[in-house]
């Protein structure tokens, strides 16, 4: 037989009676996409009741996303993947043994949201932070053997090229809530060498935003949540981006603001940071190939969505690097989990039985 | 049960009625035909990740996606003047006249129409895809209007929960059920038919063995077949060679040595099909356990779609765009090693941290003498 007629033997025969799932478990967000279609994203909290009356009164074990962060008064909350990695320390503390507990019941949730069928065997990859150490690895991985049939883990930037298809030389920038984490990749797994993490990321935007308004407008009210939904709503970097006006309260009566440059200026802040990054990352590649990683630069993650970013940052690689070439990746929430969800896919059939 | 009330007319192009004049045109309609007994039929139409369009293409889509449905249901009917409104995100249809048969084919053609729909944005094409349920006044449990609504709406639910891009009629849900259930039992009997491989193989195991012992030649002879052979061959020895004690033996240790060596055929080629089939066999187990385990609790399941409402918007479309390595593919040779690598670094990964937990045969290959 050649080797095109076994391949495509094979893969006809791998669709059947196995679901694979790409997942990308992060900080903030944890999603899924699966080969039956379904796409899923809920934020990474995961909630148990205090007690028995507020069992009784949310009838429910676990509360998961914003459902567990709406009741968060009477549930003991986990964010299991706080700070890109399951939070438990070497020994067994409580404290970390309900974490791993927390983590697993996210992905048992996050794999029954993919809604396999019942007979369906579960292959799944998982994207994880690229910085998360060894001994994360082994609990997100002994987390995942218990939700699913057959898992491997895959380095969060790493499933965000393949899904875009760059396979070689390729810098990847995934803004999240915590951490912007700069990535290089050439072929191999990444090292040490090839990743840069800085923490002017969504969070950090929130903060900016948060310290001019206060500063402009002294008598204006607002949470933190509040901010956070007004830059998800209207981030920009741009020139000339629509006028933003949002009503915040004074002295409880709704009033509007006018936040256009607030926003702007904020969200700026991501961009020297990032572009100091991408400069080392270019500058300690071989020097033959720097040309070629200076365009093909990948924009991922929640913060991704910032308008205008992809091309503020070229702008200033072109300033400071001589060119450059930003593409920002269609679906920044769903970038991790289709990137793993196609590795999943083209990973030959005894891979995955042999990791079983 | 939720109120069903439609809540906007903002797209009501089909008149200046008010959201409350829409739905009583609507019962009216629904009345008239079980009056005169006439087929009715209700469509419930949603946007897949209608969601998620608009956070990535912003709210001016929303309209415009909603227009191009009501676009594709006007052209996919002769009489596009049916009363319809939009049921929070849904746009529900009355169909008067058409019955099952006539719904059934106005889905086909919406969902197909679909694929037709060029939008895009930045210049990169969006494939939308629709969640549709059907119900018609003939469906038991349906009385009226909002008995109709309920079981389209159901019907929808389970669309969406299936992935969406499909129409589904809530009758269907049981049939789901059955379907499990007949998978069940497919399963079970593919693996019955792996099992008397292995049966086949200990049998013919069984009979060499007891060969082997003193006297056991007569073991070989088990198999009808065989003792036909037995005879054939017999027959064969007594035309040519001569006859007394001496003789005898001979032709029986020469019988004796043919069968052995049919069996030893007989043995490899089914361990050989064992060997093929193991892993089968294996999948095909592990599967039927899976099903097994859970074939209540798709029941519960359900009840669980048919009780909610709003179930999580299907996304079926997308998957195409993302699927499947062909060896076709330019850069194949440099995926499937990036697909190595990543299984080894796996592979490591529980070497590293979990000696007990590798299976044996990944662990031998660190070795390489172990071959
Ligand atoms: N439209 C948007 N504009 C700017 N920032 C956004 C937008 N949507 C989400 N974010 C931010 O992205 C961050 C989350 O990114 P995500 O990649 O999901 O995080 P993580 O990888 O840490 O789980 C949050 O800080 C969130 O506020």
């Amino acid at each position: 037989m050649s080797d095109k007629q076994t391949k495509s033997a094979e893969s006809a025969k791998k669709d059947h009676g196995v679901l694979y799932l790409g997942i990308d478990l992060g900080t903030s967000r944890t999603s899924v996409a699966a080969s039956n279609g379904v796409r899923e994203t809920i934020s990474s909290y995961v909630g148990y009741p205090k007690d028995v009356v507020s069992r009784k009164l949310l009838q429910k074990d676990v509360l998961y996303g914003d459902d567990a962060l709406a009741h968060r008064l009477s549930l003991n909350l986990f964010r299991p993947l706080g700070e890109g990695v399951i939070q438990c320390k070497a020994g067994d503390t409580p404290d970390s043994s309900q974490n791993l507990r927390a983590a697993r019941d996210l992905l048992v949730e996050i794999v029954r949201r993919a809604k396999p069928r019942k007979d369906e065997l579960v292959y799944a990859v998982i994207g994880v932070p690229a910085q998360a150490s060894i001994h994360n690895k082994d609990a997100i991985l002994k987390a995942a053997r218990e939700a699913v049939d057959s898992v491997m883990l895959c380095s969060e930037p790493f499933s965000v090229a393949y899904g875009q298809d760059m396979l070689d030389d390729v810098l990847v920038i995934d803004i999240g809530a915590g951490t912007t984490d700069l990535c290089r990749m050439h072929g191999t797994m990444p090292e040490d060498a090839d990743q840069i993490t800085n923490t002017y990321a969504g969070d950090h935007v929130d903060e900016e935003l948060t310290k001019r308004i206060r500063k402009k407008f002294p008598q204006a009210q607002f949470s933190v949540q509040m901010i956070k939904t007004i830059k998800e709503k209207h981030s920009s970097v741009m020139d000339r981006m629509e006028p933003v006006e949002v009503l915040l309260p004074v002295q409880g009566k709704p009033t509007p603001f006018d936040v256009t440059d607030e926003i702007r200026q904020s969200c700026r802040t991501l961009i020297p940071p990032i572009v100091d990054g991408l400069s080392k990352l270019i500058a300690s590649f071989d020097p033959e190939f720097q040309e070629r990683l200076k365009n093909r630069v990948l924009l991922a993650g929640g913060g991704s969505q910032i308008k205008g970013l992809d091309t503020a940052i070229e702008l200033l690689m072109h300033e400071r690097l001589g060119g450059g070439r930003v593409l920002r990746i269609e679906e920044p929430i769903y970038g991790g989990a289709n990137g793993a969800l196609k590795i999943a896919h083209d990973m030959p059939g005894e891979f995955w039985k042999k990791l079983r | 049960m939720r109120d069903i009330r439609p809540v906007s007319s903002e797209r009501s192009d089909w008149g200046l009625f008010s959201p409350e004049e829409l739905f009583e045109l609507m019962r009216v309609e629904c009345t008239r035909a079980s009056r005169y007994g006439y087929d009715l039929s209700c469509l419930c139409v949603s946007i897949d990740r209608l969601g998620h369009l608009q956070d990535l293409y912003g709210s001016t889509s929303r309209a415009e996606l909603l227009d191009a449905l009501h676009e594709l249901l006007k052209s996919s009917t002769r009489d596009s003047d049916f009363p319809r409104c939009m049921v929070d995100d849904a746009l529900v249809a009355l169909f008067p006249h058409t019955g099952t048969a006539g719904a059934l084919t106005l889905c086909r053609r919406v969902l197909k129409g679909a694929r037709r729909l060029g939008f895009e944005s930045d210049g990169r094409p969006i494939q939308v895809t629709f969640s549709i349920g059907v119900a018609t006044n003939r469906d038991a449990g349906v009385r009226d209007l909002e008995s109709l609504l309920q079981q389209a709406q159901a019907g929808m639910a389970l669309a969406r929960a299936a992935g969406g891009d499909r129409f589904m009629r809530q009758e269907q849900a049981s049939n789901e059920f059955d379907q499990i259930r007949r998978e069940l039992e497919d399963l079970r009997s593919a693996l019955d038919r792996q099992g008397d491989v292995v049966r086949e193989a200990a049998s013919v195991r069984r009979v060499l063995d007891l060969a082997d012992l003193p006297g056991g030649g007569q073991a070989l002879l088990e198999r009808p077949e065989d003792r036909e052979f037995a005879a054939r061959m017999a027959a064969l020895f007594g035309t040519g060679a001569g006859s007394g004690p001496e003789a005898e033996k001979l032709r029986q240790q020469a019988i004796e040595f043919a069968l052995r060596g049919i069996h030893e055929e007989r043995r490899r080629s089914i361990e050989r099909q064992m060997r093929e089939n193991e892993g089968e066999v294996d999948t095909l187990r592990r599967r039927v356990a899976k099903l097994n385990s859970s074939l209540a609790a798709t029941e519960e399941e359900l009840r669980r779609v048919m009780a909610l409402k709003d179930v999580d918007p299907g996304v079926a479309s997308i998957y195409r765009t993302v699927q499947g390595l062909s060896a076709d593919a330019a850069n194949a040779k440099a995926r499937l090693d990036m697909l190595n690598r990543i299984f080894q670094a796996n592979v490591e990964l529980r070497q590293n941290l979990q000696p007990g937990s590798v299976p044996a045969e990944i662990r031998a290959k660190k070795d390489p003498d172990h071959e």
